[in-house]
């Protein structure tokens, strides 16, 4: 039994993402989910159960231990909450289990939230902290989320002969994205001298090739294919999900097996994802994608592991400007992890909400002309794990 | 025959140079000494110092370590027993610290001399180090050297003979550290030198001489205590030996304390014959002297690390900020890093011993050490394998984010010769040098103090010798 076209997307709902200081995380879900449940033409009352992401509750933040902290802030009781974890996948994770939900025909109407308040403590605070002073006492003590993807680019520099300057041009359009879209943390266009220009952060990636960290909360309503009309005539279907742990936490950098020029996670997410939607070729099919672009260099091995280029040939497409809207195959729309900010929990959320608004023809500025299939992609931890999704309209 | 069957130094890569002082303080821009860089400390230095006399496997023969510094790392704890694990001796093995004064890493050697004597050992393994503190702008921040040594005592073919040991008891204040002191205080330094170490080392030289029937003309190396390279002249003058025949590295690295008697020794039994007398000499309240002959097989002895090779291989200290800040004379930023010393207890083996895991079945290697196969998933079918000592940069990072009072932190996954790969900090290198493909080799450091104790764990630093 597969997912494909039972579960439809009806409601969507986001904060703006950014330094959202004057509002916590309360006020973030309240504000995400009633965007989605206005966007549905539902109340909080008529949501069965609800699947909450949220990546390390008490690292930054006091919120997102359990299912209660959407309850809590909706009044929505007594129902189903289920907290979901998967690092970046988070987000993906609450709606891939809201589908399953739905698949198993024990919901007809579910919730799925992403969400992170990340900027209550210093930028250092969160996920710096989070590897200087927690986890195991030893290893990988020195890893930084930024440093664990250095290594691809001083491996993938190293295999295939680029350098920053092609990081520099990921960047760039990441930006230019983001300036289109009201909702994103950065809303500025840069240019390549100054990605180039840019402090270092963990070398080769310097501070244009990072995301930043951000708050943020994105929901979506779901519901049975069979049912969406009944809310609304425009909605999506979920074509196709993948999702597999293909590492470990503290091994992936130890693992002999580990290219560090691509992620298999990210690889067996889009083949199970693609076999189940149909696609066989993605780069003539897809007509959007929102991928993983944590850092520059992220962006452009996933579009080698998302089989949009050839291994070691994935800086092309970013070479030609391929990727951007009005390109052969426009990527992050809506400025990316790069401008949008990475609030961890939130960003799959995010992502699936904005490839439903581009099939919709709701992505205002954003909008790529025609988009009928469209792929959102996270990729978490150490890299060790991946999620794809393909939506496409009913 | 009882004697010495290897010496290994080591000098730590980063110097303080008299320009910094200067620059900073005023007075001579002359000369240098030796520094630890900010992840080091006895035990880490007096593992390097041990890896460079000890084989790979060679710890299967030790039956005893005798840890000697008098800034070891715990004032409660046996700090001795950490360094025999972390060089993966047997645990059926006697292993005590030496604290206190400038004579402790002669009081272990002799200690080790006595052991062996008895029966009660075949080889002991002494380990001095010292990072001991001159207060800032002091004469003594720019003399006091960090360094270590270790000397492997057993009895057989050794390539320098103990013959002789002699020591005396003269109570004297002349430089010291109580208990609650961090920087060394000193007695008058014209007083020391007329009545301290020059007539203690002098008299204990005479004894040793006398009772051995030898004239000052028979030795043909003599190594003394001297707190800078001008302070040897009157102790030659004292004992009536040649200056010539004087060795030592305190003009090279500085004062290492009780480490600098057996910098000396290994520079002298790097250019000693057969038949050759050595005399080294010690001193704290009293003095300690040593007779050495050498013999045949020090032809056969050929040192790991050169001090020749470690003396010059220094690099200045990034700047006086960050060195004050290496020792802690500064504040860094304030980390509470989370450890358990349960998990630590747990992994000792894993993390301390180095030992991982081999498959029986498909044979890769496995670290974070691992009960099922990464390759081939078989279950609880695994062999003990220590991992190698050496590898190849397979990518790496120079991240500026970690709290590192020495940035970046150079991340690096490496790919070791015997197999596995390791992913850790690379340390004691200049980040401009960093390549795929670079040869870098194990080190021990010291990775924080989270728990209020030391978190010690491997690093890699370039290699410079290939063995």
């Amino acid at each position: 039994m597969s997912l494909k076209d039972k579960v439809a997307i009806v409601g969507m709902g986001q904060t703006k993402f950014g330094e959202n200081f004057d509002m916590s995380y309360h006020d973030m879900i309240i504000e995400a989910c009633w965007q989605a449940f206005d966007n549905a033409g539902i109340g909080p009352e008529e949501i069965q159960a609800a699947w909450l992401g949220t990546y390390l509750p008490f690292s930054w933040g006091y919120e997102g231990v359990a299912g209660v902290s959407l309850s809590e802030p909706l009044n929505m009781y007594p129902i189903p909450v289920t907290r979901v974890s998967a690092y970046c996948c988070t987000g993906m994770e609450a709606v891939r289990n809201a589908a399953m939900a739905i698949v198993s025909g024990e919901y007809d109407l579910v919730l799925a939230v992403g969400c992170e308040k990340m900027r209550d403590v210093p930028g250092r605070g969160s996920l710096v902290a989070q590897h200087v002073e927690r986890g195991h006492p030893l290893y990988c003590k020195g890893r930084t989320a930024p440093g664990m993807f250095a290594l691809l680019a001083s491996r993938y520099f190293h295999e295939y002969g680029i350098d920053r300057r092609m990081l520099a041009k990921v960047a760039v359009k990441n930006h230019k994205h983001g300036s289109l879209n009201p909702l994103a943390h950065f809303r500025r266009e840069i240019t390549e001298e100054m990605a180039l220009n840019a402090p270092p952060v963990a070398e080769p990636l310097h501070l244009f090739d990072c995301c930043p960290t951000t708050d943020g909360c994105a929901a979506a309503v779901l519901t049975r294919a069979d049912l969406a009309k009944k809310f609304t005539d425009s909605y999506v279907l979920i074509k196709g999900v993948g999702f597999n742990i293909a590492a470990g936490y503290y091994s992936a950098q130890f693992d002999q097996g580990f290219s560090f020029t691509g992620f298999k996670s990210t690889q067996i997410a889009a083949q199970t994802c693609y076999e189940m939607a149909g696609i066989r070729e993605p780069i003539e099919e897809v007509d959007v994608v929102e991928l993983h672009d944590c850092f520059t260099i992220t962006e452009i091995v996933d579009y080698e592991d998302l089989g949009l280029a050839p291994k070691g040939e994935g800086w092309k497409l970013i070479a030609d400007g391929e990727t951007y809207i009005g390109g052969k195959i426009p990527v992050n729309t809506d400025g990316g992890l790069k401008t949008c900010g990475h609030p961890v929990g939130a960003s799959g959320v995010r992502m699936i909400n904005h490839v439903a608004a581009q099939i919709l023809g709701r992505a205002g500025d954003m909008q790529v002309d025609g988009a009928e299939i469209g792929i959102a992609h996270t990729l978490g931890g150490p890299g060790a794990v991946a999620c794809v999704f393909a939506l496409g309209a009913p | 025959m009882i004697g010495i069957i290897d010496i290994g130094i080591y000098i730590p890569r980063y110097r303080l140079t008299g320009e910094m002082l200067a620059a900073q303080w005023g007075g001579s821009a002359r000369g240098s000494r030796s520094a630890a860089n900010y992840d080091e400390d006895p035990i880490s230095m007096a593992w390097e110092a041990a890896n460079n006399c000890l084989g790979p496997d060679a710890g299967e023969n030790i039956d005893g370590l005798y840890m000697a510094s008098t800034t070891l790392p715990y004032t409660e704890k046996n700090n001795a027993a950490l360094l025999a694990t972390v060089l993966n001796l047997r645990r059926d093995i006697f292993c005590a610290d030496f604290a206190g004064s400038l004579r402790t890493g002669i009081s272990a050697l002799r200690a080790a001399r006595d052991a062996v004597a008895s029966g009660n050992a075949s080889r002991v393994v002494i380990a001095a180090a010292e990072m001991r503190m001159g207060r800032p702008s002091e004469p003594a921040e720019r003399n006091l050297a960090d360094a270590a040594a270790a000397v492997v005592v057993g009895e057989g073919e050794v390539p320098a003979e103990i013959i002789d040991m002699k020591s005396t008891v003269r109570e004297y204040i002349d430089v010291w550290r109580t208990s609650e002191d961090k920087f060394l205080k000193s007695a008058d330094a014209k007083f020391i030198q007329d009545t301290g170490y020059s007539v203690l080392q002098a008299e204990a030289a005479q004894a040793i001489l006398n009772a051995n029937g030898l004239g000052p003309e028979d030795i043909k190396a003599v190594v003394a205590y001297a707190p800078d390279a001008r302070s040897i002249k009157p102790i030659a003058r004292s004992i009536k030996i040649d200056i010539e025949k004087f060795v030592g590295l305190v003009s090279d690295v500085g004062d290492a304390g009780g480490v600098a008697p057996f910098l000396g020794l290994a520079k002298a039994l790097e250019d000693a014959a057969p038949g050759d007398f050595i005399l080294v000499l010690s001193h704290s309240s009293g003095a300690d002297a040593i007779l050495l002959k050498v013999t045949e097989h020090i032809k056969n002895w050929k040192p790991a690390n050169s001090v020749e090779r470690q003396v010059a291989a220094g690099a200045p200290v990034p700047s006086y900020g960050k060195y004050l800040q290496f020792r802690g004379v500064l504040p860094g930023e304030e980390l509470n890093v989370w450890t358990s010393p349960a998990v630590l207890w747990r992994e000792e083996k894993d993390n301390l011993r180095r030992i991982a895991k081999k498959c029986n079945k498909c044979g890769a290697v496995q670290f974070p050490v691992r009960r099922i196969c990464w390759n081939c998933k078989a279950k609880d079918d695994m062999t003990d394998y220590r991992l190698g000592e050496t590898g190849a940069v397979y990518t790496f990072t120079k991240d500026h984010l970690p709290p590192n009072p020495n940035p970046p932190t150079i991340m690096v996954s490496v790919d070791l010769d015997d197999g596995g790969r390791f992913y850790t900090q690379l340390t004691d290198c200049d980040p401009n040098k960093v390549e795929v493909g670079m040869k870098v080799q194990f080190t021990l450091r010291k990775f924080h103090s989270g728990g209020g104790f030391h978190n010690y764990f491997w690093k890699f630093r370039p290699v410079e010798v290939e063995k």
